[in-house]
């Protein structure tokens, strides 16, 4: 593994999905490039890994999803944030704010 | 979960789009196609693997909201114990007459006989008309000529065949009792799988008898120096050669005293009628018995079968017409008290608008929110139901002894009907399917944006609750109407000065009556003309002073 890519850390993949999406509506492949951008193409994942975490968070109404067309004219599944999605994204954020800058501390200390 | 096979296909279609979409992007940076197929493939790993995931993270989140719905649930009724126990109590009741009635028709009607291959067991009928007349009659049982003749005639087309012939035998030693006798042909017992808990069983020759298990244990206490006594039947004498197991009723819901060899059957031909069973993979066809039945004389057969006899009563046409309305009128019940329980909940619902509808603003689908108020209810039924199981196992035996307690003159032992995994289904179905029924209509209505209409839903709630009473109404009123009008039909001839004596009776008083001048008349007959019209206790010397 290069040593720029870091392990991901449970529970992060779905906060970052939300992050993704709230950007705009995507389908899954783009949600993966989307992720990609906005990490600096820091995380490795196995990419079919996105699918079940997707799934979680439309089956817990964080995630919309509707069938439609993608750029290259195939049927495809684009998801979106709900409203409770964008309150468990600002929720999720805050907190994992807190716990990055405890560890921070922790680790200065 | 009912549309497995869509979500199974939507998620092939998905990961088929984004392995796709990698592959172009890899071809854009110059890679081959081959090549970037293969490397987007092994970029996303395995196919099947994620599928799996994926449906068990929808799978297991379904599980987990239940479960929250299920303690929200709980909470709501912790707060009003008083709605949460009425509709508990209402509920248990409609819940508890449709699963008693269901355990029998699960007794007699679905559940297979105790015996040795019953789901092969076939019992010989036949159509018939009296000659010169056109009346066709139905009759399981046949005359000794006649079963002589399917006896040989039906060589080879069964696995097994056997007869019996039933009949209540006045006992007068040891011990003076009616026994129910089963006169058997040698192969019943051994066919049927009868346990034999001790002895061997009766041989065909010689007068002997085998002790069903309850008259070993009730008549003769249990005697273990048995075999090799004594018993006396009219006036001949079988010798004790062994005992049935405790679980063997035969071919009838009850147990029955004796088994003896089927020669020893007493009576005329048309008198006594043997009942021809068999053993065999499919109904063999019997049509060629017509022919030399019919050359016996008196009646002309219009067709011999072998009828399934796999449960105590089979499922006739003519059962299930007749069980149609019972179930109906019990089904009316359950209609009843689901009206009544979802317009209560309607009234509740005003108190809870608040709440359904900050749930929906707050982005919960309607859905999710309907499912949650569907949980509370089937929440309500399911205790019911729970309630009713843990009843029943307790007040079957009790009513059961009672009954039996109080008709101990009848002599007549049924086993209490028994829980088994069918009523469990049926009463878990049922609970599920009455928690939805009264469930959706007051969930529909609340998660509505526009919650105007309620007081229109109310209104046809009530109409259906009077209906169903009504009906019930009527049922019952026709039924008591029609028993007042059988208790007063005239049976045709004076029932005052009649005494009717059963073949239990001893030869001897039979003699006695017959020398009597008191007696108008002595007749002697198969059947009492219209039975069960009204049996006196009478005894020879009091009301028989007064005849004539």
């Amino acid at each position: 593994m290069p040593p720029h890519e870091a392990e991901l850390l449970p529970g992060t993949l779905d906060l970052l999905i939300l992050k993704a999406v709230s950007l705009g509506q995507l389908h899954g492949y783009g949600i993966l490039v989307r992720i990609g951008q906005i990490s600096g193409d820091a995380l490795n994942i196995e990419q079919g890994a996105l699918y079940p975490a997707l799934y979680r968070l439309e089956t817990k109404g964080f995630l919309a999803a509707e069938w439609g067309v993608s750029d290259n004219n195939r049927r495809a599944k684009f998801y979106s944030l709900t409203a409770s999605g964008k309150k468990r994204l600002r929720v999720e954020t805050a907190g994992w704010n807190r716990f990055a800058s405890a560890m921070a501390e922790a680790l200065e200390a | 979960m009912f549309n497995h096979n869509k979500q199974r296909r939507e998620m092939a279609d998905e990961f088929a789009h984004h392995i796709e979409m990698r592959a172009e992007e890899l071809m854009r940076s110059g890679i081959s196609p081959a090549e970037a197929q293969r490397r987007a493939r092994a970029e996303f790993g395995s196919v099947a693997n994620y599928q799996d995931q994926g449906r068990q993270a929808r799978g297991q989140q379904l599980l987990d909201e239940l479960w929250a719905d299920l303690r929200y649930a709980v909470r709501t009724y912790k707060s009003s114990p008083g709605f949460a126990a009425t509709a508990i109590g209402v509920l248990a009741i409609a819940i508890g007459a449709n699963t008693a009635l269901f355990s029998f028709f699960n007794e007699f009607m679905l559940k297979p006989l105790p015996i040795l291959g019953a789901e092969k067991n076939f019992e010989l009928r036949s159509m018939y008309l009296v000659r010169g007349s056109q009346e066709r009659h139905t009759r399981r049982g046949w005359t000794r000529p006649e079963a002589a003749i399917i006896r040989a005639g039906t060589a080879g087309r069964f696995d097994d065949i056997y007869e019996w012939a039933e009949n209540e035998e006045p006992m007068s030693a040891p011990v003076a009792l009616t026994a129910r006798v089963v006169y058997v042909s040698d192969n019943f017992l051994q066919v049927l799988g009868a346990p034999i808990l001790m002895g061997r069983v009766a041989d065909d020759a010689t007068p002997t008898a085998v002790l069903g298990y309850e008259s070993w244990q009730n008549t003769f206490y249990g005697d273990p120096a048995i075999l090799g006594k004594r018993i006396r039947i009219r006036d001949r004498e079988f010798v004790v050669t062994g005992v049935t197991g405790e679980s063997f009723r035969g071919l009838n819901p009850w147990p029955s005293d004796l088994y003896i060899p089927l020669r020893f059957l007493q009576g005329a031909d048309s008198e006594k009628l043997i009942r021809i069973g068999g053993h065999a993979p499919s109904a063999p066809p019997l049509d060629h018995l017509k022919q030399p039945l019919d050359a016996l004389g008196k009646l002309e057969y219009l067709e011999i079968a072998a009828q399934p006899k796999t449960t105590h009563i089979s499922m006739s046409f003519q059962t299930r017409m007749l069980a149609a309305p019972v179930f109906g009128a019990f089904f009316l019940v359950l209609i009843i008290a689901c009206a009544n329980l979802a317009n209560l909940r309607l009234a509740r619902s005003a108190s809870r608008s608040r709440e359904i509808a900050i749930r929906l603003s707050l982005g919960a689908p309607r859905w999710r929110v309907i499912r949650q108020l569907l949980t509370e209810s089937v929440l309500l039924s399911v205790a019911a139901a729970a309630l009713d199981l843990a009843f029943a196992t307790w007040a079957i035996p009790a009513i059961h002894e009672f009954l039996f307690a109080i008709m101990s003159k009848v002599k007549m032992f049924v086993p209490p009907p028994a829980l088994d995994w069918r009523v469990f289904g049926y009463t878990a179905l049922l609970s599920l399917a009455t928690g939805v029924m009264f469930g959706l209509a007051p969930a529909l209505q609340s998660t509505r944006p526009d919650a105007v209409k309620v007081q229109r839903r109310r209104g046809t709630l009530v109409i259906v609750q009077t209906a169903a009473s009504a009906v019930l109404l009527l049922l019952a009123a026709v039924f008591v109407a029609d028993a007042r009008r059988m208790s007063r039909a005239d049976p045709g001839f004076t029932v005052d000065h009649v005494i009717a004596l059963t073949d239990q009776t001893h030869p001897a008083l039979e003699t006695a009556i017959r020398n009597d001048p008191r007696f108008a008349t002595v007749l002697r007959m198969t059947r009492i003309p219209l039975f069960g019209v009204e049996q006196l206790p009478a005894k020879i010397g009091d009301r028989a002073v007064a005849l004539r």
